[in-house]
């Protein structure tokens, strides 16, 4: 038994400890949001958040985040409102749509690190994460348009408290 | 109309239009019967179902893959419909005794459907109109259809479309069909998101991968490293005191695993020995596939395409080149996959399929069952660009539940997926040209030679050695030359196993004629803008091409040329360290695109900086959607110049994962643009139209900087 705290939630889970976290979340737990692509941490469709940290949920082992917050794609908002998801939509970024968990995922640890990313940092933050249908370039807009919407909240929310 | 309709409308699948139509009095009689006992619910057409409480359902055959077809097809059947689309649900056809030609490909989706599914749509609102002319007792022209209501124009009542169902279906079906004005269209022609995004950006969407259904156990699938070979021996010692491995299943040429939990199929795939006994290919190589290509090429082929004669030609060579394309691996983030369970006799299959049709009729041929014991459920698809054509993966996992009787749910490493194909065919192709003493090519013979899909899957398209599907793009050749001669020779690579690839030929022959071309204009000192344009003097017509025609209107293809190089600034900077690249390309008659693309010397390296494309679709369903399709395929496009290819050595595929057989990064992508033309009568293919151009555009800009070829992808600088 592996006791994990996913979501918020804490989970007890009958599996091997050396299961990666990725099989754990989707055949231990149905959280099937979290996508196979590689098994070697090569693609980012496995992306999940660690204490905040994003992090390829496919070679970290489920033992190795025991104690740990850990944070999926259903973890992120109650109805899809993030505003890295809300910029998704409105920029129709998702072709076929398997990648884009994994690069929201990446997406929102970058915003939540550094709420102004340039263009070098998002290069950087994002190209772990392939998309073979070729939607790099909305990413990067969404990425753009949710920090916008994020400083300006960060700038309200600072502006009230004054 | 292009072959490749012909294919799909002669095919398995039979014409879009006869789907619709023959299928539209059974599902109306089906409607009539049932609303006997139901009394809730309005089918006029197999496709539609309108409930009382307004709320309407339609049912779509073709695969999401990420072209958004559900979307599109909503938009032009419920902009027909004069519905609202917050009212709609989409439900994703299964192969039952109604739906017996689900097939998604050729780029066919929306102009296949754009007439057939308007006719329909617009019959099933005529009834409803006519119900409320019944109600109200006012003439047919006095009832307005509008966003899910029957207008009356002189009273101004409304009544929504359910409230209209009980009178609908007692109504005759109209003979003739009124067209929506097209100025009235709401949805047709604008920028609508896919429609279940929501659900896709919460993780909630299910893809083949996410199937989950009681009792099922998991497997992955050993691959053989040739299509030639068979398993010799199984040593099994290393998973013994694995309490998961449920099964190790010899299948003869694969081996399956069967284990309690998905990952410890793919811990035991590693530590399974297999050792394969090679019926042909131990020592295969690339460079031994490469010579059967240059054997080909010494053979005349068989012709496609002939202008004139080429009678001069031994005598008198200008010019003399060879291109090469090699295999290359589909790579969708999404492996092949699929969910099966049998019961009873009735076999229920799940998978991201472009073939549920198809997949149904194989599965019951295995399990010897009638068609109707099978059914195919269509999940959503993680990328497919043809892969997800072939039904290998469906068939290992009904093979494994036969085997272990109970619901298993199969997946692919991403190894077996890169080493075990299908791959994109590899072609070479041979240039000889004569020109005049302007420049100009008075004789040009271009002969190409690739495996052949068909031979494989479809062996009945191959007349005479004749494989149309491999000339596509080849025997449309657009410019103006007196003496011209295209062939096409198939050479047998029975090791490999090919199939489709996001418009598989059509890149290869674009690739070759658009580098070629471009030379031509570099040797003889011309723009090669302009050396296209000059060469673009009559329509292409192609009227004995097998089984249809092909038609090439030089109006529309020069129109895309000059306003890609408009977009980009077309050597207007002149620097030595910028350089410009161009290439067009005709999809089947029906889409013209044409991409331009600046390059740049920055210290030792060459960056791409931007890639325009100017692309004519003849009618826009959704512009925003077709403009992701595009921008996609210039990313597709650029890994195919960097780094599609996969090599064989020693009888088996070198690549393995994303690591040795990149695709492009997000650091890595230029700056893109799109322009749509969509003055069309007619909307014209997307998916694969946008993609053969973008190759070349790239190889002759990366040309113009560096002043040597490439005629060979993918390119080593």
């Amino acid at each position: 038994m592996i006791e994990l705290t996913i979501n918020n939630k804490k989970q007890l889970v009958k599996a091997d400890e050396s299961t990666p976290l990725l099989w754990v979340l989707r055949d231990h737990l149905n959280l099937n949001g979290s996508k196979f692509g590689c098994g070697r941490g090569l693609c980012g469709a496995c992306t999940v958040h660690v204490n905040n940290k994003p992090i390829r949920s496919c070679i970290t082992l489920a033992s190795q985040v025991v104690g740990k917050q850990v944070t999926t794609i259903e973890g992120v908002s109650n109805s899809g409102n993030h505003p890295v998801q809300r910029a998704w939509k409105s920029l129709n970024v998702s072709q076929c749509g398997y990648c884009q968990s994994g690069q929201i995922m990446s997406a929102i640890a970058l915003l939540n690190s550094n709420s102004s990313p340039s263009s070098e940092e998002i290069n950087t933050a994002m190209s772990g994460n392939l998309c073979r249908c070729g939607t790099y370039n909305r990413i990067k807009k969404a990425i753009y348009s949710a920090s916008k919407e994020l400083n300006v909240r960060n700038f309200d929310n600072s502006f009230n408290k004054n | 109309m292009g072959s490749r309709r012909q294919f799909l409308k002669s095919s398995a699948t039979s014409a879009a239009f006869l789907i619709f139509s023959t299928h539209l009095v059974s599902a109306r009689s089906l409607a009539k019967s049932s609303s006997k006992t139901k009394g809730q619910q309005f089918q006029p057409n197999i496709f539609l179902k309108i409930y009382a409480d307004s709320q309407i359902e339609f049912i779509v055959k073709k695969s999401e893959m990420g072209q958004h077809i559900h979307t599109a097809l909503a938009q032009i059947a419920m902009d027909e419909l004069c519905a609202n689309m917050n009212n709609v649900k989409i439900i994703q056809a299964k192969t039952d005794e109604v739906f017996k030609n689900i097939q998604t490909g050729g780029s066919y989706s929306v102009p296949g459907s754009w007439l057939p599914l308007r006719t329909i749509m617009a019959k099933a609102r005529m009834l409803l109109q006519q119900s409320a002319c019944q109600l109200w007792k006012t003439k047919n022209e006095n009832c307005l259809a509008e966003n899910g209501y029957i207008v009356n124009t002189k009273t101004s009542e409304k009544i929504r479309f359910g409230d209209l169902i009980d009178i609908a279906k007692t109504l005759e079906e109209p003979a003739d069909v009124e067209f929506k004005n097209a100025k009235n269209y709401n949805y047709i022609g604008h920028d609508i998101a896919r429609l279940d995004t929501d659900e896709l950006l919460q993780g909630k969407s299910k893809f083949g991968i996410d199937i989950v259904i009681p009792h099922m156990l998991y497997a992955t699938m050993i691959h053989a490293p040739l299509a030639t070979c068979e398993v010799g021996s199984i040593d099994k010692t290393s998973v013994k005191l694995m309490d998961s491995i449920v099964r190790v299943i010899d299948l003869k040429d694969r081996v399956a695993i069967v284990a309690t939990d998905q990952w410890s199929t793919f811990k035991a795939s590693q530590l399974i020995q297999v050792k394969w006994r090679y019926l042909a290919g131990e020592k295969l190589s690339t460079k031994k596939l490469n010579k059967r290509l240059d054997k080909s090429l010494i053979l005349e082929g068989v012709t496609c395409r002939k202008n004139g004669n080429i009678s001069k030609f031994n005598s008198h060579t200008d010019f003399v080149a060879e291109y090469y394309t090699p295999f290359a691996a589909h790579m969708s983030i999404e492996p092949p996959n699929a969910t099966v369970k049998i019961e009873n006799n009735k076999i229920e299959v799940w998978a991201p399929t472009q073939q549920a049709s198809a997949a149904q009729k194989e599965v019951a041929s295995y399990m010897g069952v009638e068609l109707d014991s099978v059914t195919i459920n269509t999940t959503l698809i993680g990328g497919s660009f043809g892969r997800k054509l072939e039904r290998d993966f469906i068939l290992e996992a009904v093979k494994i539940c036969k085997k272990i009787k109970q619901p298993v749910k199969l997946i692919w490493s991403r190894e077996s997926d890169m080493q075990s194909g299908f791959f994109r065919p590899c072609s070479k192709h041979l240039a000889k040209v004569s020109m005049d003493n302007k420049g100009m090519p008075i004789e040009l013979e271009l002969k190409a030679a690739s495996p052949s899909v068909f031979e494989r899957d479809n062996p009945s398209q191959i007349k005479n050695g004749h494989d149309w599907s491999a000339v596509l793009g080849l025997s449309s050749f657009p410019y103006t030359v007196k003496n011209l001669r295209m062939s096409h020779q198939i050479t047998s690579m029975p090791e490999i196993p090919i199939t489709w690839w996001r418009g598989t030929y059509s890149n290869h022959n674009c690739f070759a004629i658009e580098s070629l071309i471009d030379e031509l204009a570099i040797i003889n000192n011309q723009d090669p803008l302009e050396y296209r344009l000059m060469l673009l003097q009559d329509d292409t017509k192609v009227p004995d091409f097998p089984g249809s025609s092909i038609h090439i209107n030089n109006q529309k293809l020069k129109r895309v040329l000059t306003k890609s190089a408009e977009m980009i600034g077309w050597k207007k900077n002149l620097s030595k360290n910028i350089g410009f690249g161009i290439a067009c390309h005709c999809y089947e008659s029906n889409s013209y695109a044409a991409h331009a693309v600046q390059v740049e010397r920055v210290s030792d390296k060459i960056k791409i900086n931007k890639v325009v494309c100017a692309f004519d679709v003849g009618i826009a369903i959704n512009p925003d959607s077709i403009k992701a399709q595009l921008e996609g395929s210039i990313i597709f496009g650029i890994t195919s110049v960097y780094y599609n290819e996969i090599l064989i050595d020693k009888g088996k595929v070198k690549q393995s994962n994303f690591h040795d057989q990149p695709m492009l990064r997000l650091s890595e992508t230029p700056v893109i643009e799109i322009h749509l033309y969509g003055d069309g009568e007619s909307p014209g293919g997307v998916g694969e139209c946008g993609l053969p151009s973008v190759a070349p555009a790239i190889t002759n800009a990366l040309s113009d900087i560096t002043n040597r070829r490439f005629r060979s992808l993918p390119i080593k600088l």
